[in-house]
């Protein structure tokens, strides 16, 4: 009775990893061929139900990101995780990565990996960018100058050296905001202030700063509603700009912003442009509703990004456009003006467009971004891996081998040394592998490298409970007791042994399952899985086959 | 066939030349330490770029390194790795990983003679998660301990823990005495196989106890160092059967795992070795001196 239904619960044990196993033997013995074929809701039940394997087994990009909650207030602190992994799952699915992993990590990480995968830009692109859109006013050329007099003005006696800025040597009472100086009422046009330089080619050399014009000397002209900087010295207009000085000069609701890419100099050379812009956005992304590409009408090898904001949306921009005709808007994503338009007339229907966009990658990857949504506060890559494909191959072909090799060398060792018992031991041991391999199906895990060795080091576990019973049952045969009894004596004793020693790694296992990141917790996942299965099996079911064969007729004596 | 039927070694006698050698080791591991000012941690600690490059034709590794050192990375580490034409370079610069991969791809190239440089894998780590590992690391240590601990005081006795406690952290440091003399980088892998040490080392204490803890409540005349040393005895061949079976996955493991795991399946090999040393010479001597020191009466 007791065997009976022991045996109906290996039977359901066998079913079951059946079921399980069935789609990851047919999905990975299709050809790539076969795979294509299939329809979008077949290779969906594959990718779901057969086996995962890790990136480092097929290859990917694995990324730490960091969410930057510092300026966030208590309240949208609280969810800010749920929403940045919401709207990265939004971006991931729209570019297309099949079975992303999205986890968080603590407080403020998320991991990503996307298998597959192997184009670093790409994923930099999807996953690093805010994709804060903004559109703000950019201030006229006459308050552009003032600021830049009173810039020149204020940094007046400043060293600068390399990228070190020394302000000690500026006089602190000379320091004044740009609206309460009344010399600049007159303001000339800004590009008079400038240097006359047209541009500066890479072999020509800057120019050096000059005493009275500390600011502007650094400047090439002011074009487009900007003023260009050559691109060797943007770091130190930079650093000019972030002195204490400079920031009283600025007036207090505008900023400067810089332009996203550079542009050819005339002359030769390359600039960034510098855009002094209201400091407070008058429209946002969240009304966006639609981002798509299309070519440029202008330059047809280029992709633009054409965008549709909703109803209350296309209502501001439209007041916003109205009020602002022939002036430039800058369209600021991320804190970078990507582009600074005039506005040519009134635009109602809430549409515009993002042009001068590197590659046609670029444009795809920003017009995802876009339609997903901004992330509720910056984020930084802090880790990031990347394992390519070939790394992968060779990897599972090593993997299989060493699992293969292992397995057969511990089952030649079992059959000599215990006879027919090893050869059921062996048996045990091969149905706790499997057993091992559905129930990490199942639980949907990744069956990463790590993993692999796991598995291999639970076939040293499944050997130790089958060689202790095998002790045990030579032990009891030593003492004169019969096959039967030995048998029976030798579970029973082994049975405390095997369990004690299999919890206290079990308790190892579940620490490092805890604790772990990544590669960790996959080896501590399949070693608690294996111990468990090697348990069950070594305990119950090559038990119930002594059960039966020694029930069926009096064995002398016993091949151990 | 059968190994060891009647062992009889008397272990418990030679105890304090076994715990001699075990402590001339990690003093010797301790200082090796001190003179190397602690150990050499991986990239997973110290932070930087790990590129896998692969090459049509091979080229002597000082070749590469010559030209790795001329691209500006001072002190990168560079090794042969799986086919002949793989180089794995290692950089600790904290920077864009990608940046660095293209440098060095093209450093590369430009000094094999315009080869085909095929960068197969960029690893970038900050030196950040190296620190947060590092804690996360120690606190599954001690955790694990503390899980053990508790169980085996509750399944045996209090002293029967203390003692697998003992045993385990003798293995962890002569394990960790190794690494230090002869180098070896510490990394995620290796700490994983640390703790699976811990387990298997463990696992084979407690099959020893187990057998203490039978013959404690049948041969309750004997005298308490020879029981032991029978229980040992008792379970001698069990014990070297699994820690040789093992031994054999392991060296399927070494020769086939490829270069990914051959820091994890090194370190298991050795643990293994010290593991079982340990169940036979530490755990249960240590059970043995306590009784010496303080003898229990109830048993």
């Amino acid at each position: 009775m007791k065997t009976r239904w022991k045996l109906v619960i290996i039977l359901a044990v066998m079913v079951f990893c059946a079921w399980a196993l069935f789609p990851s033997f047919r999905y990975y013995s299709m050809s790539g061929e076969a795979r294509a074929r299939m329809s979008s809701e077949q290779r969906d039940m594959y990718l779901d139900r057969a086996l995962k394997l890790g990136l480092d087994l097929q290859g990917g990009v694995h990324l730490v990101m960091e969410v930057d909650d510092s300026k966030l207030d208590e309240n949208a602190k609280k969810d800010v995780m749920d929403r940045a992994i919401r709207i990265y799952r939004n971006r991931i699915d729209q570019f297309g990565v099949a079975e992303p992993v999205i986890q968080k990590q603590g407080d403020r990480r998320i991991i990503v990996e996307l298998p597959g995968l192997s184009d670093v830009d790409r994923a930099h692109r999807i996953l690093g960018q805010t994709a804060q859109l903004e559109f703000r006013l950019v201030r006229e050329q006459d308050e552009v100058s003032r600021t830049l007099q009173a810039l020149d003005r204020n940094l007046r006696g400043v060293k600068v050296t390399g990228s070190v800025i020394d302000t000690t040597g500026i006089d602190a009472d000379t320091t004044r905001t740009a609206s309460k100086t009344p010399e600049t009422q007159q303001a000339s046009a800004a590009d008079s202030l400038l240097p006359t330089i047209p541009g500066a080619a890479d072999n020509v050399p800057l120019p050096e700063a000059t005493e009275d014009r500390p600011f502007t000397s650094m400047l090439l002209t002011y074009f487009d509603g900007g003023v260009v900087v050559d691109e060797r010295r943007k770091e130190t207009v930079d650093l000019l700009l972030q002195t204490e000085q400079a920031q009283r000069a600025v007036p207090s609701n505008s900023a400067f912003l810089w332009g996203a890419e550079t542009r050819p100099v005339q002359g030769g050379g390359n600039g960034y442009m510098l855009y002094l812009v209201e400091k407070n956005a008058t429209l946002d992304g969240s009304t966006l509703t639609d981002a798509t590409t299309s070519p440029d009408p202008d330059n047809p090898t280029q992709l633009n990004v054409n965008f549709r904001l909703n109803r209350q949306g296309a209502i501001i921009f439209a007041r916003f456009t109205g009020e602002n005709i022939g002036r430039h808007i800058a369209i600021v994503l991320d804190q970078k003006v990507r582009s600074a338009p005039t506005v040519q007339s009134k635009i109602p229907s809430g549409e515009g467009r993002i042009t001068g966009i590197g590659s046609d990658d670029e444009a795809a990857d920003l017009s995802i971004v876009l339609r997903a949504g901004a992330l509720p506060a910056p984020v930084s890559i802090v880790e990031e891996r990347t394992v390519g494909p070939s790394l992968g191959r060779d990897s599972i072909e090593s993997g299989k081998k060493a699992a293969m090799a292992g397995f057969v060398l511990v089952i030649i060792f079992m059959i000599v040394y215990y006879k027919l018992s090893g050869a059921l031991a062996s048996f045990a041991m091969i149905l706790a592998m499997v057993m091992i391999l559905a129930v990490m199906a199942t639980l949907r895990a990744t069956l990463t490298m790590p993993g692999i060795a796991g598995l291999i080091l639970t076939i040293g576990m499944a050997v130790d409970a089958n060689v202790l019973i095998l002790e045990r049952v030579r032990e009891e045969l030593r003492r004169g007791k019969t096959v039967r009894s030995a048998i029976d004596a030798g579970y029973d004793k082994a049975f405390s042994t095997i369990l004690d020693a299999n919890v206290t790694t079990l308790i190892t296992a579940f620490v490092l399952w805890q604790f772990g990141t990544g590669p960790i917790k996959g080896f501590a996942t399949t070693l608690s899985v294996g111990i468990l299965s090697s348990m069950f099996t070594a305990l119950i079911v090559t038990h119930v086959v002594y059960d039966i064969i020694t029930s069926r007729r009096h064995l002398e004596r016993l091949s151990v | 066939m059968q190994f060891f039927t009647d062992a009889n070694v008397n272990f418990i006698r030679i105890r304090r030349h076994a715990m001699l050698i075990s402590a001339v080791i990690i003093l010797a591991g301790l200082i090796s330490l001190a003179v190397h000012r602690g150990f050499k941690t991986s990239i997973d600690f110290a932070g930087g770029a790990l590129v896998e490059i692969g090459l049509q034709q091979p080229v002597p590794v000082s070749d590469i390194r010559a030209v790795v050192g001329k691209a500006g990375f001072d002190g990168a580490e560079i090794t042969r790795f799986g086919e002949a034409g793989d180089y794995l370079i290692k950089v600790k610069s904290v920077g864009d990983a990608a940046a660095v991969a293209e440098q060095l791809k093209d450093a590369v190239s430009a000094g094999v003679g315009g080869q085909t440089v095929d960068v197969r894998r960029v690893e970038s780590v900050g030196p950040k998660i190296g620190s947060e590992l590092r804690t996360a690391a120690f606190w599954a240590v001690i955790y694990s301990l503390i899980g053990i601990l508790i169980y085996v005081s509750f399944r045996f006795d209090f002293r029967f823990a203390v003692a697998a406690i003992i045993a385990t952290a003798h293995d962890v440091l002569i394990t960790l005495a190794f690494f230090s003399f002869v180098g070896m980088e510490i990394s995620l892998s290796v700490i994983a196989a640390l703790l699976t040490i811990v387990g298997y080392s463990l696992n084979d204490t407690i099959v020893v106890f187990d057998r203490i803890r039978e013959n404690l409540g049948v041969r309750r005349r004997e005298d308490f160092g020879t029981l032991v040393n029978t229980s040992i005895n008792e379970t001698l061949s069990r014990t070297v059967i699994t820690g040789g079976t093992t031994l054999l996955a392991l060296a399927a493991l070494l020769a086939f795992g490829g270069e990914v795991i051959r820091d994890f399946a090194l370190t298991l090999t050795l643990g293994i070795i010290i593991g079982t040393f340990s169940s036979i010479f530490i755990a249960s001597p240590v059970l043995v001196e306590w009784h010496i020191w303080r003898p229990k009466k109830s048993k």
